[in-house]
């Protein structure tokens, strides 16, 4: 039973993080491949802040927010207005170094020896470290984090921003500042993507830098394209499939190290097949073809 | 000091060859290709395989290894991304395809064999010929001089054969060749054989050195990446000189700083060419303006 | 009502120039066509009018303004809008989406507002009528709830210039408004420039039908070679031989 509490916690993690990604590659369009830089940003900020200055959990996830947005404009500012492909190679520069700080600025996060200690979440008091509570706590973020993003795609500030994804240039010739909403939509992507630091590092109350790698944003923008971009239900599904699919080596057998690889090898093969066959994924409201 | 330069020199021929091949592959198709990486990391291990496991000679398996790398950039070619430019798929969606690839490849290889370090090298590690007062090993001289090598035949073919010129239009304006009857099709078949096999002497040389790890493909694929942009993408002898240039870089920085921020130097030079200089030194820059 | 001009346009292409000490004056209001043979300049003129391009010379006014420099997106605030050579419009959402879209000023295009306001600002239900208007005006109304991708190549050159109208610009660049449309269609865009003009607006058209710009157009200005070789009435204009030989040889 704690096992399966245990995977459907990752589910809601994992979503939080496809969603967000998805808003700014889904619904904008931006190809970025430095989620996991965003997340690792959320979940060592308040770890840091925790283990460190016992700060709440509640000033420590908007610490991380905040930190994220801010490095966000770091690599949009100079990089959004440039060309697609220029804009994706500068994020995967931007995640290389961001892991490079996490991996190698030892006194600040002791480097690969990583982060533990990290205590659970207090609210009034009550201690959230059982397995159902965290389940509430990764839910309750994911479901504001949804509902935040349906609400902000469904409005005028989101029928920009899907305009941005088809065609920049007419939505510039209507009057739309282009460049700012892709600086805030990738701001509000990075945000939630450290809400999902922040929430993993109190589950797992141990962070080390392996946790976030350029695979790790190759992985996550892989469930946004298996799920399917733009539409409500593409995270969920997305998230669920790649996180709970390969589970099911684990019950075939395979020592841990072998079952990591054949899991990834999935994940390789399942994007291939799915981008041959179906690139809108399973329930996915905007296709990438041109 | 001279000792910095010249490591600095050996590591930017090998990036200057992995940059060539990922330069060729892009003037064509115009996406980033990460299966190049899986090119790599396989023909290093079957070059790996035959000599520890088959017991062939060192320089008959490279050979091999060569061969089978382009033969799998082909097949990747011809069975995925060929589909996927018929559908008309977006570059986003071949770059997706491109790293499921990547990541099935690299994952076989550490399924097979295993995550340890391994090496290539038969007999014991050498200490390095002493000229000019700078050590350099065997293999370290041997990529240097492949490099050369590799670029003046490029060279060759591109600007004095036919089949090279061919190439060399439909880089230049894909529609036109088409129009005038190039099958594009097939050229682009060729420029991944021919990329392939350039990353696969990289990658059997470079193993000879260094160790071979699961993970040797993806920092190749970095690399090689860096080095096309910064010396610019759409020519075809830029991300040679954005090789050396990264070599240089790396070693120098790296002789005033810390050896684990080797990388991110990189990584920070590249961003700032980006910025400053999108089209790195020789490159046409990629504008997203109007007609 | 500001005056619209640009003075020493030069523009050159690796080599190619393109426009070459390019000035023009148009009128506050009216229908004026440009025109001239393949290559003279003419969407070249126009993306450097609407920002789009950066001129190697010359400065383009509206007003006392400068608008050299500023970004597409200012310019088109500024009330000069545009459609393109090629359709552009997005595909993925519906006709109305596409209008509603090209409204100016919309608070809950702002991210605060889009969060937080809750319920339909009243301004939305406004846009919404005002949007079913301008489809109305082009002939689209019934189609208003399909996706833009679904039209057929007319109904979506119709599409852009109700885009274009309920930008609520003063100044309307259209490259090619009739080109490739049914005549039908043709006859309805001509109408509805001369609606346009009946509200004091300034419609620039490029145009290739010489019999079109007879009927429709006020002014012309011909352009050959990136510059302006003449303008004026059509009528008067057409007669000149050095317009003749620029078009027939």
């Amino acid at each position: 039973m704690d096992y399966i509490v245990h995977i459907l916690i990752l589910v809601a993690i994992y979503s939080l993080l496809v969603v967000s990604l998805d808003l700014a590659l889904g619904h904008t369009g931006l190809v970025s491949v430095a989620h996991a830089a965003f997340y690792g940003l959320g979940a060592y900020t308040s770890s840091l802040l925790a283990v460190r200055f016992g700060v709440t959990f509640g000033v420590g996830i908007l610490a991380g927010m905040l930190v994220a947005a801010l490095a966000s404009f770091l690599l949009s500012m100079p990089s959004l207005r440039l060309h697609e492909d220029y804009f994706m190679i500068a994020s995967f520069g931007f995640q290389m170094i961001v892991f490079n700080i996490f991996n190698n600025w030892t006194e600040l996060t002791h480097g690969p020896l990583g982060i533990p200690g990290i205590p659970p979440p207090r609210i009034l008091g009550w201690k959230i470290d059982s397995p159902l509570e965290f389940l509430l706590f990764a839910c309750f973020f994911a479901s504001l984090a949804y509902f935040l993003i349906i609400r902000l795609t469904k409005s005028p500030f989101g029928r920009v921003l899907h305009a941005i994804r088809e065609d920049e240039i007419f939505a510039q010739a209507l009057g739309k500042n282009t460049l700012r909403f892709k600086m805030i939509a990738f701001a509000i992507s990075a945000a939630l993507a450290a809400l999902a630091g922040s929430v993993y590092a109190y589950y797992v109350s141990f962070i080390d830098p392996t946790s976030f790698t350029i695979m790790e944003s190759i992985l996550i923008m892989s469930m946004v394209i298996i799920g399917g971009a733009g539409g409500p239900w593409g995270p969920l599904i997305g998230a669920a499939m790649l996180v709970m699919l390969p589970e099911e080596l684990r019950f075939m057998g395979f020592s841990s190290s072998i079952a990591a690889n054949l899991r990834q090898i999935l994940y390789g093969s399942l994007l291939v097949i799915m981008v041959i066959f179906r690139p809108r994924g399973m329930a996915g409201r905007f296709g990438f073809g041109r | 000091m001279s000792q910095v330069l010249a490591n600095g020199f050996v590591a930017g021929s090998g990036y200057a060859l992995v940059g060539l091949g990922i330069g060729l592959i892009w003037s064509l198709t115009r996406f980033l290709n990460f299966s190049y990486g899986a090119v790599y990391i396989t023909s290093a291990y079957v070059a790996y395989a035959l000599v520890k496991w088959a017991h062939l000679p060192i320089i008959l398996s490279m050979c091999i290894a060569v061969l089978v790398g382009a033969c799998l950039g082909g097949l990747m070619e011809f069975a995925v991304f060929r589909t996927l430019r018929r559908a008309g798929s977006s570059q986003f969606i071949m770059f997706v395809a491109s790293f499921g690839l990547l990541i099935c490849f690299q994952n076989l290889v550490s399924v097979v064999f295993g995550d340890r370090p391994r090496i290539l090298r038969t007999g014991n590690v050498q200490e390095g010929i002493l000229m000019l007062s700078v050590r350099m090993t065997k293999p370290q001289i041997l990529i240097f001089l492949s490099s050369v090598v590799v670029a003046f035949g490029m060279w060759i073919f591109l600007f004095k054969t036919k089949a090279g010129k061919i190439i060399r239009a439909t880089a230049s304006d894909p529609f036109l060749a088409r129009v005038h009857g190039i099958n594009t099709d097939r050229e682009i078949l060729y420029v991944f054989f021919i990329g392939s096999a350039v990353a696969s002497i990289a990658s059997v040389l470079i193993g000879l050195d260094t160790d071979l790890t699961p993970a040797m493909g993806l920092n190749a694929l970095m690399m090689g990446t860096a080095a096309v942009v910064i010396g610019g993408m759409g020519s075809i002898y830029g991300p040679m000189l954005g090789g050396f240039f990264i070599g240089f870089v790396q070693h120098i920085g790296v002789w005033k700083l810390p050896t684990q921020w080797r990388d991110a130097i990189v990584f920070a030079v590249v961003i700032l060419f980006l910025v400053f200089r999108p089209q790195g030194f020789f490159g046409k820059p990629l504008k997203s303006t109007d007609i | 009502m500001k005056n619209f001009r640009c003075n020493g346009l030069t523009k050159s292409f690796g080599g190619v120039h393109v426009l070459t000490d390019m000035s023009v004056e148009f009128p506050t209001s009216g229908i004026v066509a440009l025109v001239g043979p393949n290559g003279a300049g003419k969407t070249t003129l126009l993306n450097i009018l609407t920002g789009f391009l950066r001129a190697d010379a010359g400065r383009v006014f509206l007003g006392n303004r400068d608008l050299i420099g500023l970004s597409p997106y200012r310019i088109s605030r500024l009330g000069i809008a545009r459609t393109f050579q090629d359709i552009r419009l997005i595909t993925a959402i519906s006709v109305i989406e596409n209008v509603l879209l090209s409204r100016p000023n919309q608070t809950r295009e702002h991210l605060l507002s889009a969060l937080f306001y809750f319920g339909v600002p009243a301004e939305e239900v406004q846009n919404h009528e005002t949007a079913l208007k301008f489809l109305r005006a082009v002939g689209l109304e019934e189609h208003s709830g399909i996706l833009a991708g679904e039209l057929s190549y007319g109904q979506q050159k119709l599409l852009t210039l109700a885009c274009c109208m309920a930008t609520e610009a003063h100044i309307l660049l259209l490259d090619e408004p009739m080109a490739g449309v049914h005549p039908k269609a043709a006859l309805q865009i001509q109408n509805l420039l001369r609606g346009l003009r009946n509200e004091g607006k300034l419609v620039i058209f490029i145009e290739h039908d010489l019999a079109v710009v007879r009927q429709v157009a006020e002014y012309l200005f011909v352009m050959d070679a990136g510059r302006i070789i003449a303008g004026g009435r059509p009528t008067e204009v057409l007669e000149r031989p050095e317009v003749t030989e620029v078009y027939f040889g």
